[in-house]
């Protein structure tokens, strides 16, 4: 306690020349230290004897390109200089270990990281985020760490998963980030079933194939951008956003008789945002894309279509379909794959949409990139405008040549009074 | 339990610094520290709740981070409230480096993870923005290496230096 017996004194005048800094409590110093980026919560270890081993003895280190030297151009040179970094934490730290970052360009020797791994978990590590590196070889994950139920986060990049024999589940992993790793199908319907609190799964570029099954009942986020053979998304009543972009139409689309966009997307009744791509819309049109799902997406308020092939009549219906199915949409983002031609039935299909009259009674902006000039689009550009009477917004870019003029779009029928219509080129 | 009560009339608790000094504050305010939450909660507070680790004129900066951080009466603060309360946020802790670390400390003994936070973000931005030597000017950190044992240090941390 502090004393207070010295009147006439201000707190200032109190504490005048004593050093208070330096002997916080730990764990304020390390509130205070992590906060720093790590080269510079090092120098501190400068300022007196006290501070020289507070910053290898932190609960969370980040490695960064930050930490390297800008001149050091060499990826194999720059992992010994990371190795530097963590050799001297080794050395020096006693306590709990709980983040660990590395998000440097380097090419990382397999077995310093393996070593490091298996002294993170030690260290009981809560968090473990390796970013893309430089890797011929995919690294061998040490089987330590699938005994580690107290990770919330983990993070992996260029990394073989094969779960131990001692692999009891993550219980308390809430994020799941895996990039350019290879696990087989088996192994990740295993790994994600294990994870009964997670919150956020993404994959990235998974070397295998694999049939997604994710049934994790607190899954709140999803982002794919990997081929896979099917996907089934059943179990996940809070999934609320949803990013999927396919790398390739898998062999056997065809999964049976009921239409991929109901069997897939039909069950996401709590979906607010939704992303998807060409081969993935192309995916979930196989089997009789019916007008609207069976179950109306009453909480989808943004919908961004990326690269719709307007001259594929099976792109079209299902983008139709889901927006059918979307009655409180508030944001459409289209934008156009780089096809032009123009094909019949997919004009007479926009053309009897038109006269449909199924509005969107939400939507405020819509942005349509990439467009050609083509019939077809424009043909959806009138059907969208004739149909949003809160229309507030529609941004148009158009790639190369003369812009769609201001004029023509006055000639169109709007539901809106007030919309405002951008049109660009690029 | 009081905390989950719905009253019209606001409940006040009385906390008393280690000088003595009270201030009368409403209980919902005060439990943004978890520390007086559990007192509350136990039912240990008697009529005046007694935080010793802290002086008057530090308590009384703390009530006022508590006032405005209390939970709002009326359900979910909105976005122009949180941004409200963080431009209040950052002049709170634009205080010199004393009233700083004793906010710090506060932040600390009571819980206030918020605070804490608040406070150790700024001390951070102190140390990010000067050179070693004018660290120790600031906070009065008395340099005892000889200059062999600096100029050891300092080339073992040679990479923080690039």
């Amino acid at each position: 306690m502090r004393k207070t017996d010295q009147p006439g004194m201000t707190e200032m005048e109190k504490h005048t020349n004593i050093d208070r800094i330096s002997n916080l409590p730990w764990d304020v110093l390390d509130t205070i230290l992590v906060h720093m980026p790590l080269k510079e919560a090092a120098r501190t270890s400068l300022l007196s004897s006290k501070w020289r081993y507070k910053w290898t003895s932190l609960s969370q280190f980040i490695i960064d390109d930050k930490c390297l030297s800008s001149c050091l151009s060499d990826k194999v040179l720059r992992w010994k200089e990371i190795m530097k970094i963590i050799h001297q934490v080794q050395s020096n730290h006693s306590g709990p270990i709980e983040k660990f970052k590395l998000a440097a360009y380097c090419h990382p020797i397999h077995s310093d990281l393996d070593q490091w791994i298996q002294f993170l978990t030690e260290r009981g590590i809560k968090e473990l985020i390796l970013q893309e590196f430089d890797c011929v070889k995919r690294f061998k994950l040490p089987a330590c760490l699938f005994s580690c139920p107290q990770l919330s986060c983990l993070e992996l990049y260029g990394c073989v998963i094969n779960l131990s024999t001692s692999f009891r589940g993550f219980n308390s992993l809430a994020s799941l980030h895996l990039a350019h790793s290879s696990i087989s199908s088996g192994t990740l319907e295993f790994l994600i079933v294990n994870c009964p609190v997670l919150e956020r799964l993404t994959l990235l570029n998974i070397d295998h194939s694999a049939v997604l099954k994710i049934n994790n009942l607190n899954l709140k986020y999803l982002k794919i951008d990997s081929k896979f053979e099917d996907i089934c998304l059943k179990n996940a009543p809070l999934l609320s956003s949803v990013d999927i972009r396919l790398k390739m139409i898998p062999r056997h689309p065809d999964q049976g008789p009921a239409c991929n966009l109901v069997r897939v997307i039909g069950c996401l009744y709590g979906i607010k945002k939704l992303i998807l791509s060409t081969h993935f819309l192309e995916f979930l049109a196989y089997n009789d894309v019916p007008e609207r799902l069976p179950a109306m997406l009453d909480h989808l308020f943004a919908l961004d279509l990326r690269e719709v092939r307007f001259d594929s009549l099976k792109d079209v219906r299902v983008s139709f379909s889901m927006l059918s199915s979307a009655p409180n949409l508030e944001e459409l983002i289209i934008s156009v794959s780089n096809s032009s031609g123009v094909l019949n039935t997919v004009l007479d299909f926009l053309r009897a949409q038109c006269l449909l009259d199924t509005y969107f009674n939400k939507l405020k902006v819509v942005k349509i990139r990439g467009i050609w000039g083509t019939r077809t689009e424009w043909e959806f550009i009138k059907f969208i405008l004739s149909h949003s009477p809160v229309l507030e917004a529609m941004t148009i870019v158009k790639y190369g040549g003369e812009r769609i003029p201001d004029s023509l779009f006055l000639q169109v029928d709007r539901a809106s009074d007030h919309v405002k219509v951008t049109s660009l080129t690029l | 339990m009081s905390s989950t009560l719905c009253c019209s009339f606001a409940k006040n608790v009385t906390l008393r610094s280690s000088d003595g000094q009270t201030f009368e504050v409403e209980e919902a305010a005060a439990q943004v520290s978890q520390t007086i939450k559990r007192m509350i909660e136990d039912g240990c507070t008697g009529s005046v709740i007694p935080v010793p680790n802290l002086t008057g004129p530090v308590l009384a900066l703390v009530i006022e981070y508590f006032k405005k951080h209390s939970p709002p009466s009326d359900g979910c603060p909105t976005a122009l409230l949180e941004m409200e309360i963080k431009d209040w946020d950052a002049k709170f802790v634009a205080v010199d480096n004393d009233t700083l670390l004793d906010l710090t400390l506060a932040a600390h003994y009571l819980e206030i993870q918020g605070l804490l936070d608040l406070t150790c973000h700024r001390v951070a931005d102190i140390l990010n923005d000067n050179s070693v030597e004018k660290i120790r000017e600031i906070f009065h950190i008395k340099n005892d290496f000889t200059p062999e044992e600096e100029a050891e240090e300092r080339s073992k941390i040679q990479w923080a230096f690039e």
